[in-house]
């Protein structure tokens, strides 16, 4: 017991460091400092991770004790160290380097507060403070017009998330008396179903969660703010945006039992998924497809939220924060990659071909089940999943040897991880009902018989106005900016302003 | 809305060669993979630098010089009262030096021509409502950006640009939504399906005078540069190209039916409301010509003070080559020697590795290493030029299949699998966590980077065609013949004479091709050192080399080798066991010099140069791996031995060419439309990259977001393409790495000659007398320089 105090105390005070980190004036030493505190928070919240899953005793009353968090300290500290030793070079020469640092340590904190703290308030304030620094890092080019809109947006949509989520946690207050949220999960364990006012509680975490997952139709603002810096970039879409997805798995006790809470979610985070990945086919920027993508994984991550599927969502979480941090800080390698991509056969696009791996991907699904059991609703997706899967190893020379291979590699890599994870985690169970199997079924076929009307017939009338239409966004983005500057306008940057000199032009 | 009926309308042949003439006036802008220097203004140099810059001032805003501000911060530092003094004997500008020092204070004039589209912003508020300016930029951007893409991909279909972007814009909502227009669609509607009836349209309607036409042409496309750079290339590539597939023609009609939308927008519905914004747009037109003259006159004494610079740099180099003693040995036969492109990173190193051994002779040459090849890596359609942009190749090297097959496709079937719309989600879920392995590697545990195309070059199967068939021994000696005559490379032979390509080394660096060689297309110049190097060794090669009078003694070696210039490093590609351990430690000898006088720019602070500059190779969060060709400014054609003794600084050039053994000037002929042409184009990418790094630069690398694999670089989400140098390859943070000063060239020949050449070539000519390079014939025994300018000589 004494030991577990004294680590949770230790995490708080880790907390400072990252906190402290933020004062110091000296580009030089503040990376110094800021590289130590991030890699003795790595290995001290592992060590932690450790302890926790061998011993089983309580940490103290103000330390978040779900193993989620333990999970995802190690993680948040795990890219805050990364992100610290790339933007070291990678910043170097700018005018605004202590500025980034400042708010860059001041956001990791607010995150760490945010996953650590069980007091309602404590968490409330870390969850505002992360978007204020956030603010503060999208505009680090104040000069750029469309960074100052993304990012006006962004705090709009943010300030929206904060009331709901308030709501949410008086809602709980007043009903449980405690301003304690293990208290809440613990006492939700024990209910069958909701009164009308938890339920209302439990709708406002929903919303909460939409918006900072950034789904449609408040997504332009993930979209946009590749207009900042790499590594904002790759610390947003690694380590903040899931925080929707942290609430609500946080939370599941009490939003598994809200079935409108749950319509809610499926339909909303449903839609979300198909347009927004639907809409990454036809962008042709390597960062904007990314931030699109992330969108659509969000919104995937709440599905199966949703869908009581908790120990896949956590496993989303955790493994496509790693993915889109590398893949932001390595986006400079795409022109490597197209070069890669020409120099072997590219796979063949048919639609005779298509339809018969559809046709072997349902057996493989079939033959998965029968050795360990599918999630029913994803049945449709790994289908579609299969037959992509067998498409792209067009490039692989043999493939009657390499399809069964790869199926069973993927099949053993997901299996894994899920059961390791299930193994963890004690989650609420959730009955499916048949409604939810039939409108996911139904979203999975939408979303893969548009992915090949777009990537097989190209030029066909339906499919080139189809086209278009995701091209323009379905114009959703349009009519949030023009709202939003209606409602509350901004003075942007002139035009003139944009022929900044990024550094300073006069000579020491 | 009054009812807007459009008639049909066709451009007079007139017509078309004035806006032909505009689009002509953009210069091409090369791809990622394949990018090369270029100077953006390559094709206005008929007129003089100097009438450019006034005229881009008032189209765009554009600036072709510095700041006034640059300027005086050099004033009796580095620019003293005798350099202006003789620029100012130099013009015919009656002035003294203390009126131009008190230009420096005074305010930059803000002129310039406002396309209809901007005349409207003004009136627009700026709290509540985006620009017009950004968002045509923005929704022609990406429309050609997509176009592009599906150009590629062969997925165009039957349509145009001009025919796509109209399919686009009439079905897009989002324009009249975000823009507070909703009945923008209908005058979208409206718009002709042909380019040419929608630009006479705009001519008509918006009432361009025949006068004004090209002018305003051009700024349309000066609105769109980036993507009109790009299509511009499309067209280079092209002998002959229809105008209804010229991409050029087509951005230039989208660009003007937007103006021509917007003006029906605007008067069709309240004419009387707008005569004032008419009124303002007609008078644009009248003042132009006016204006122009203005800022041309202004800007003179702007100028004066850029030559001035430019003198400055002129008067260390003069002197340095003025005061030189002929070095080196001269009429034995060296111990070693090495082939080095003329690149200015070559000095440094040559430089080093003469200082080890009198005996060691070094030369410069082109990097293609005259060999004019197209290179096919693969068995599939994909192949890369490996020679200047000026050249178009005549050979092709095919590779069989590459090595290392197998594994590439399976990282590409994963990526694929992993990035694709519908399997994303589960791919991510069951290989994510591989991301934070490699994440782990590239921070702590970095490696070599790696290279698609050069980390699986297998010389043994390369098979070299001419025209489709195989390369015969009499087309190789000749082809070899020609190559070592050029070089100077005929009697002397060492036992050892290394063929030295370059190319750098970068690790998740977009912009690589442009700290490759130049004179390979942006590629490193493996290929072509190898390939020269095999076939002069082989003995039927050099059998028939000896029947034309190039005898190679039997026991020489010739052996390829590749200068890191990131790492300084020479590595020999093969044969390398022919070096003498002694020679092998003057190489790694001269690479730690090298890299010792390149750290003091590198503002190196830990204390192991080798070590961090060999971190800076591989670390992915670099974006200043190295210098590259930053403050390049000088072009030298001369025996080296005339330049062995100079410190330049890694500044110059360096082409050996001896006149005496010249017969007909016709290698000189070749070094002044060729390598000297590449070399301007470098230096001005340089500078117009400096001067005004928002239209002829491309900003900040932190922003960059690669657009369609290759195509190029949005700074940001999205905006035009951008072209040129980031700032990160010309500015430390602190100060400009690059001092933007016209490429002096000095050449070593009788004046006779090189006035010949100059007249018989107008491209040569025109960079001379408009001044977009300064020439110089130099005679070393008599110590003396004389510049030409319009034909005339005048003693330096």
């Amino acid at each position: 017991m004494v030991m577990h105090v004294l680590l949770s105390t230790l995490m708080i005070l880790i907390g400072c460091c990252f906190a402290l980190a933020a004062l110091r004036s000296n580009p030089d030493t503040q990376w110094r400092n800021m590289t130590g505190f991030y890699s003795s928070a790595l290995l001290l919240s592992f060590v932690y991770l450790i302890v926790k899953l061998a011993t089983d005793a309580e940490p103290m009353i103000w330390f978040n004790s779900s193993v989620l968090t333990d999970l995802m300290l190690p993680l948040v500290s795990f890219i805050a160290l990364i992100l610290t030793r790339y933007s070291k070079t990678y910043l170097d020469g700018q005018p605004s380097v202590g500025y980034f640092q400042r708010w860059f340590a001041l956001a990791l904190l607010s995150v760490w507060g945010v996953l650590s703290s069980n007091h309602m308030l404590m968490f409330f304030l870390a969850w505002v403070a992360i978007s204020l620094c956030f603010h503060r890092l999208l505009m680090i080019f104040p000069e750029r017009p469309r960074a100052a809109l993304a990012a006006h947006k962004k705090y709009i949509f943010a300030r929206f998330a904060e009331i709901s989520l308030f709501g949410a946690f008086c809602v709980f207050y007043l009903h449980w008396q405690s301003p304690w949220i293990s208290d809440w999960t613990e006492a939700a364990k024990s209910l069958q179903s909701l009164p009308i006012s938890l339920s209302v509680g439990a709708i406002l975490l929903v919303m909460t969660a939409m918006i900072k997952c950034a789904q449609l139709p408040i997504h332009g603002w993930l979209i946009q703010v590749v207009e900042s810096p790499t590594p904002v970039s790759a610390l947003l879409h690694a380590g903040i945006v899931n925080l929707g997805g942290f609430l609500i798995i946080l939370f599941a006790p009490i939003v598994n039992l809200s079935n409108p809470a749950i319509w809610l979610l499926l339909v909303w985070s449903g839609l979300s998924v198909v347009v927004a990945a639907l809409i990454m086919h036809t962008r042709i920027s390597v960062k904007v497809r990314l931030a699109w993508s992330t969108s659509a994984q969000m919104g995937f991550m709440l599905l199966e939220c949703a869908l009581g599927y908790y120990e896949l969502a956590i496993l989303h979480l955790l493994a496509h924060s790693l993915y889109k941090a590398y893949a932001f800080l390595n986006a400079s390698s795409e022109v490597n990659s197209y070069l890669n991509r020409q120099l072997t056969k590219q796979s063949k696009k048919s639609i005779k071909r298509t339809f018969g791996f559809i046709l072997l991907s349902v057996g493989f699904v079939w033959l998965w089940h029968q050795v360990y059991p599918v999630h029913p609703a994803m049945a449709v997706l790994y289908v579609i999943v299969f037959t992509v899967l067998f498409n792209s190893l067009g490039r692989v020379g043999n493939r009657w040897l390499s399809i069964p291979v790869a199926a069973s590699v993927f099949v053993l890599l997901y299996a894994i991880q899920q059961l390791g994870l299930s193994q963890l985690l004690v989650l609420p169970v959730q009955e499916l009902s048949v409604w939810k199997l039939v409108w996911v079924s139904a979203l999975f076929v939408v979303l893969g018989v548009l992915y090949w009307l777009l990537r097989l017939a190209p030029n066909h009338p339906q499919s080139r106005q189809f086209y278009r239409l995701l091209y323009a966004g379905f114009y959703l983005d349009e009519w949030s900016t023009r709202l939003t500057l209606a409602i509350w306008p901004t003075e942007l940057p002139k035009r003139q302003s944009e022929e900044r000199k990024i550094l300073p032009t006069g000579d020491a | 809305m009054t009812q807007l009926s459009v008639q049909h309308l066709n451009l007079t042949e007139a017509q078309i060669i004035r806006l032909q003439q505009a689009c002509k006036r953009i210069a091409p802008s090369w791809p990622l993979d394949n990018w090369i220097a270029v100077n953006p203004w390559w094709n206005m140099r008929e007129q003089s630098l100097e009438e450019v810059s006034a005229q881009l001032k008032v189209l765009t805003d554009a600036r072709c010089i510095m700041s006034k501000s640059y300027y005086l911060t050099r004033w009796q530092s580095q620019i003293h009262d005798t350099h202006l003094q003789q620029a100012i004997s130099e013009s015919d500008l009656e002035i003294s030096v203390e009126e131009a020092v008190e230009h420096l204070s005074s305010e930059e004039a803000q002129h310039d021509f406002l396309a209809f589209s901007r005349l409207l912003d003004l009136r627009r508020d700026p709290l509540r409502q985006i620009s017009w300016h950004d968002e045509i930029i923005h929704q022609i951007s990406q429309t050609v950006a997509s176009y592009a893409l599906r150009l590629e991909k062969g997925e165009t279909g039957d349509q145009t640009l001009y025919q796509y972007w109209c399919d686009h814009v009439i079905h897009d909502r989002g324009i009249g939504i975000v823009m507070g227009a909703p009945k923008l669609a209908q005058v979208f509607t409206k718009l002709p399906r042909d380019p040419q009836q929608v630009i006479a349209l705009t001519l008509k309607d918006m009432e361009i005078a025949e006068g004004y036409q090209t002018d305003f042409a051009h700024a349309m496309l000066l609105g769109i540069n980036g993507w009109a750079s790009w299509a511009a290339h499309n067209l280079w590539l092209k002998n002959e190209v229809k105008l209804q597939d010229d991409v050029l023609w087509q951005l230039l009609a989208i660009r003007m039916a937007w103006e021509w939308v917007l003006y029906h927008y605007v008067t069709d519905e309240e004419a009387e409301q707008h005569s004032e914004l008419i009124h303002r747009w007609h008078q644009q037109f009248v003042v132009m010509p006016l204006l122009i003259d203005h800022v041309k006159t202004k800007q003179q004494i702007d100028w004066l003070w850029q030559r001035a610079l430019e003198i400055s740099y002129q008067q260390t180099l003069f002197s340095a080559l003025k005061h030189n003693t002929a070095q080196g040995n001269i009429d034995n036969t060296p111990a070693l020697q090495a082939v080095f492109c003329i690149d200015v990173r070559s000095e440094v190193y040559r430089r080093a590795l003469e200082a080890q051994n009198q005996n060691i002779q070094t030369k410069g040459f082109a990097g293609f290493f005259g060999l004019p090849l197209s290179f096919s890596p693969s068995t599939n359609q994909y192949q890369r030029p490996q020679l200047p942009g000026l050249l178009s190749s005549s050979l092709s090297l095919h590779q069989g299949k590459p090595a290392n097959g197998l594994g590439r496709s399976l990282s590409l079937s994963w990526e694929s699998f992993s990035s694709s719309s519908v399997s994303m989600f589960n791919g991510v879920e069951a290989g994510g966590w591989l991301y934070g392995l490699k994440m782990i590697k590239n921070t702590w545990f970095a490696s070599e980077p790696s290279h698609a195309v050069n980390d699986n070059l297998n010389s043994s199967s390369w098979q070299l065609f001419k025209d489709g068939a195989a390369l015969t021994n009499e087309d190789k000696i000749e082809l070899c013949c020609s190559v070592l005559n050029a070089m100077g490379l005929t009697e002397n032979i060492a036992p050892i004479v290394m063929l030295v390509g370059h190319g750098s080394q970068s690790c998740n660096n977009h912009l690589q091709a442009a700290l490759d060689c130049g004179a390979c297309c942006g590629q490193t110049g493996e290929v072509n050192v190898r390939l020269l190097c095999t076939m002069l060794n082989e003995s039927d090669v050099r059998h028939g080399l000896a029947q034309k009078g190039v005898s190679i003694p039997p026991n020489t070696q010739f052996v390829p080798a590749l200068h890191n210039t990131t790492t300084d490093n020479i590595s020999l590609l093969e044969h390398g066991d022919h070096l003498s351990k002694e020679q092998q430690q003057w190489l790694q000898q001269a690479s730690e010099t090298t890299r010792q006088e390149r750290s003091q720019k590198l503002s190196i602070k830990s204390n192991s140069v080798t070590k961090s500059i060999f971190r800076r190779s591989r670390d992915w969060s670099e974006l200043r791996p190295e210098w590259g060709l930053a403050n390049n400014a000088s072009f030298i054609v001369a025996k080296r031995q005339h330049t062995r003794a100079c410190d330049l600084q890694g500044r110059s050039f360096l082409h050996d060419y001896d006149w005496q053994t010249d017969e007909g000037f016709s290698t000189l002929e070749l070094i002044m439309t060729a390598p000297m042409v590449v070399a301007h184009w470098i230096n001005f990418q340089y500078y117009a990259s400096v001067t005004d790094n928002h239209r002829y630069g491309c900003g900040d690398k932190t922003l960059h977001n690669v657009v369609a694999g290759h195509l190029g670089v949005f700074e940001g989400n999205g905006g035009d393409l951008r072209i040129g140098l980031p700032m990160q390859s010309l500015h430390n943070g602190e100060q400009w790495m690059h001092e933007p000063l016209r490429l002096t060239v000095v050449i070593h020949a009788p004046q006779a000659a090189i006035q010949d050449i100059v007249e018989r070539h107008e491209t040569v000519r025109q960079l001379i007398d408009n001044q977009w390079l300064f020439l110089y014939a130099w005679d070393p025994e008599k110590g003396q320089l004389q510049r030409l300018l319009n034909g005339v000589w005048t003693h330096a």
